[in-house]
């Protein structure tokens, strides 16, 4: 569940490539993350449509995002599911290079 | 220990220097001036061969080029891995890049710099410099993230590394009946 979002005031809606601070609803046990536990995570999917200059939409089917710690370093080793093209551009390569593939 | 690191340290000086006075940057450095636009942001990027004498300068550990599958081509050509063997020697590394691409857009009206990631805290830097993606990794992050793992298996993949496999079967739905759960056989 999001709390709130980073570098935005009084902003109710994330989007892709936008930093959130969250908490851990639901998680799968043994793994370094507890439930309950307040997170940093990057949005990299939406189900709400992200619009290019050039006219593209993309949409998914799910909303995601990934675990990150302050410095920008996912928690997790590896990324599942596509990645949209603007987090290359928003600084988010680390992630980017992890992820299978990228639209 | 400290007479590793002394030698260690003093080893590390002479590309410190050498980069300091750049002897075979000048030329280049001219020549980009007089191309044209579009040569430019040719020029702007760091070649491959470049990279790899800069992380050989600095002694970057493991230096592994990958070339991206296909896939990926249109975000990346290729990806270069580096392990450094302290926070101080992966963010000098990042340093040494960045300085030579400083160095070879002397001159050049608009400089454009690589972008990098992570570079206060030095346990993985990525510079992102074009058509190739330099990561310089801390000895324990390297292992941790396995990178060359993920790009290698990329190549030859269809079937699904283990790990993968694992991860999915954990996130199964629970089960929430209230039934004491039956062992089959």
């Amino acid at each position: 569940m999001c709390i709130r979002i980073i570098g935005a005031s009084n902003r109710r809606y994330a989007h892709i490539g936008d930093v959130i601070v969250a908490v851990i609803k639901e998680a799968i046990p043994n793994t370094p993350l507890e439930k309950s536990e307040v997170i940093r995570a990057v949005i990299v999917r939406t189900c709400k449509e992200l619009k290019r200059d050039n006219g593209m939409i993309l949409r998914y089917d799910d909303n995601a995002a990934v675990v990150i710690d302050q410095e920008g370093n996912p928690k997790g080793t590896r990324i599942f599911g596509a990645i949209a093209r603007e987090l290359r551009q928003l600084n988010f390569t680390k992630i980017v290079s992890l992820a299978p593939e990228v639209l | 220990m400290w007479a590793a690191l002394r030698s260690r340290s003093s080893s590390l000086h002479p590309w410190k220097q050498g980069i300091a006075v750049p002897p075979g940057l000048n030329p280049t450095a001219f020549s980009s001036s007089s191309f044209t636009t579009a040569a430019t942001t040719n020029k702007a990027f760091l070649s491959l061969q470049e990279i790899k004498k800069v992380l050989n300068d600095v002694r970057a550990d493991d230096v592994k080029v990958l070339s991206v599958p296909n896939m990926h081509a249109d975000w990346a050509d290729y990806v270069v891995l580096a392990t450094g063997r302290s926070t101080w020697h992966v963010k000098n590394i990042a340093q040494a890049l960045i300085y030579k691409a400083k160095q070879k857009q002397k001159g050049v009206d608009r400089k454009v710099l690589p972008s990098v990631e992570g570079q206060e805290e030095g346990k993985w830097i990525v510079i992102d410099s074009g058509k190739i993606i330099v990561h310089a990794l801390d000895e324990k992050a390297r292992e941790y993230y396995n990178l060359e793992g993920l790009w290698t298996t990329e190549t030859s993949q269809k079937e699904p590394n283990p790990e993968l496999e694992k991860a999915f079967v954990k996130i199964r739905p629970k089960n929430n009946s209230k039934k004491p759960v039956q062992k089959v056989a």
